[in-house]
């Protein structure tokens, strides 16, 4: 197993086993499950990850499109990955923010927006890393190593989403 | 269309969106898209809202 790969299984173990804790912890604390969505939400949800699915198809088949007619390879298979999911994500996410069904009836906003900056500012951090590397086109082809600018992106995408809902909501209460 | 027998019959009870949402167990924001009309609860909803505020489905929710 080298680096990336060992570094990649301990990030991925790590987030499930703070995820299953802070489930466990959230539900013991409060008698209710937090993760709950009430019909409406549910709705929307569906509606965002179908949005999100039919992205990454359009996604995809516009890389092909494109590599085919260009006849030139310019993008990693590895970035296609990285890229589409973020888009997908994105949109997903930001389909259900905007439509008031991505919190849970019984959550704290709030601290999805601490965790989400947070994570925004680390990408960032990494993505320097990488662009002063010169990792990202390497002999005109855009590599995997653009993971890191696009969840970047993706990160800092959802909190201005999430910061302007927020702000429209409470000005609609006042 | 909005459905403002919802929201007379909330207000009478001096009762906020959000109150009204803690008891049916939804959020504020789907009782705020109920009373704009911009969504159609399911009689399940429909049902939690009227005992919650003591009236009837006809009276909520019949045109």
């Amino acid at each position: 197993m080298n680096g990336f790969s060992t570094g990649f299984f301990i990030g991925f173990l790590t987030v499930w086993i703070i995820f299953f804790i802070r489930m466990v912890y959230e539900n013991k604390k409060n008698g209710v499950k937090n993760d709950d969505y009430d019909e409406r939400q549910q709705l929307v949800r569906y509606r965002g990850y179908k949005n999100g699915f039919y992205v990454i198809v359009l996604f995809l088949v516009c890389i092909c499109l494109i590599e085919g007619i260009a006849n030139r390879h310019f993008i990693d298979t590895d970035a296609v990955t990285i890229i589409g999911i973020c888009l997908s994500v994105g949109v997903h996410v930001t389909y259900c923010i905007w439509n008031e069904g991505y919190f849970p009836v019984k959550n704290n906003r709030k601290s999805f927006i601490i965790m989400a900056l947070a994570t925004a500012v680390l990408y960032i951090f990494f993505s320097i890393e990488a662009v002063k590397e010169g990792k990202i086109v390497v002999d005109g082809v855009i590599t995997g190593n653009c993971g890191n600018i696009a969840c970047a992106v993706l990160f800092t995408f959802i909190c201005i989403v999430a910061l302007t809902k927020f702000a429209i909501e409470k000005k609609e209460d006042e | 269309m909005k459905n403002l027998k919802l929201k007379s019959a909330r207000a009478a009870l001096d009762l906020s969106q959000q109150d009204l949402a803690s008891k049916v167990n939804v959020s504020r924001q789907t009782i705020n898209a109920i009373e704009k009309g911009d969504y159609n609860p399911t009689i399940k909803l429909c049902i939690a809202i009227c005992k919650a505020l003591d009236k009837t489905l006809d009276e909520l929710f019949w045109e």
